[in-house]
């Protein structure tokens, strides 16, 4: 570690990480590729095999977790994330970021085109007729509510961690965890018992559309809030340098803004 | 390691880079002292914001209160309806319960509850 730095400051004139080749890029690519393809293949019933499936996904969080590791590694021990490079892995989030504003904004887009000007076949009435919509006040009132106080736990847990308050961040990151488990559990409750399906018109198409677009956002933002309790948990993250949990953060305070949207429009307007 | 080190750094002495990082202590008080800038402000900000983690816990506990009974209620209701006779079920339109073809699991829905519509004969 010592050589390493005496090494980089030697001979690296710049604070950039110039990466070395790593394979997992390339297996990526091929994993995604054979996922998509045995996807399309069940869903067009070309075939029926879950195995060839079930191995792509496997083969995908395999990659994904060694890929992370070696992240964890650069940034941890190998001391590779500059502040520089912290700029840059945050600006690279930020757009990805923008994109999915972008994703989110196409499906409001659907949302809209179909509830502003309903079509005939469904009576040009939104929401259309003998289909129950969902109750603002009900369920979706708690998850809101929910969403809401896990931004405030967050950056109750951020600030301690900048205050180097270890026991108060990792507290606060367990209540953000637990309140967006939470927040899963109570969607699929909600989706189980909601009387109408994914295939009941297009007010059930752009109303799961919408909302399972935010839900499976949710729980990739849960999963990360896992790994930067485990982080947190081993000494990586410190008081100055926590680029992977400001990442997480950032995603979350999304989420929660994403989230008044939905429920504005497809609980409160759209009903 | 150490002996590594000073057999190293004797190296890179006698080669002919440049040491490319000097140390710049008006720059390094600079950075130290706004860190601990930061960290004093966190202090105060950390109590704020657990504070109002903690104070929306009764709000949580009290929309809770509201919400479950409705949500009893509603379940209820659903479960209710499934005991219908076929003749008095809600009457499905064209648009209802689509089915060009199988999804790839079956027949139902992903997240296919005991109160959806009965699946349509073909």
């Amino acid at each position: 570690m010592m050589q390493k730095n005496m090494k980089t400051n030697l001979y690296q004139s710049n604070p950039f990480h110039l990466v070395k080749p790593s394979p997992w890029p390339m297996y990526l690519v091929f994993g995604l590729f054979g996922f998509l393809l045995n996807l399309t293949m069940m869903m067009h019933n070309i075939t029926d095999n879950y195995m060839m499936l079930l191995i792509n996904v496997i083969t995908l969080i395999y990659i994904g977790l060694l890929w992370s590791r070696d992240i964890m590694g650069e940034a941890t021990y190998l001391g590779e994330h500059t502040s520089k490079v912290s700029e840059g892995l945050n600006m690279g989030f930020l757009l990805f970021l923008m994109t999915e504003l972008m994703w989110f904004f196409g499906m409001f887009w659907a949302y809209f085109y179909s509830a502003l000007t309903p079509s005939v076949e469904i009576g040009e009435i939104w929401p259309p007729m003998s289909i129950m919509p969902m109750q603002a006040t009900d369920l979706p009132l708690f998850n809101t509510l929910m969403l809401l106080m896990s931004g405030a736990t967050m950056t109750y847990s951020h600030h301690a961690l900048m205050a180097r308050n270890r026991f108060n961040s990792m507290f606060g990151l367990f209540l953000t965890m637990l309140l967006g488990f939470l927040f899963i559990i109570c969607q699929y409750f909600e989706y189980y018992y909601c009387s109408y399906t994914l295939a009941d018109s297009v007010y059930g198409s752009v109303f799961f559309m919408l909302t399972g677009l935010h839900g499976m956002h949710v729980m990739t933002g849960t999963l990360l809030l896992c790994l930067n309790f485990y982080r947190l948990y081993n000494y990586q993250l410190t008081s100055e340098k926590h680029t992977g949990f400001n990442t997480s953060i950032l995603l979350w305070h999304f989420l929660d803004v994403a989230w008044l949207f939905v429920y504005i429009v497809c609980y409160y307007w759209g009903v | 390691m150490l002996r590594r080190t000073a057999q190293f750094s004797k190296q890179a002495a006698r080669s002919n880079h440049r040491i490319s990082f000097t140390p710049d202590p008006v720059k390094g008080e600079a950075f130290r002292s706004y860190q601990e800038h930061v960290v004093q402000h966190a202090k105060g900000t950390t109590t704020l914001w657990r504070n109002i983690s903690f104070l929306s816990l009764p709000l949580l506990a009290v929309c809770a209160y509201y919400v479950v009974p409705k949500e009893i209620h509603h379940v209820e209701h659903m479960e209710a309806l499934v005991k219908l006779p076929d003749d008095q079920w809600p009457v499905e339109m064209d648009y209802q319960n689509m089915r060009h073809r199988k999804f790839f699991w079956g027949d139902k829905s992903l997240f296919w509850g005991p109160t959806n519509h009965q699946i349509s004969k073909e």
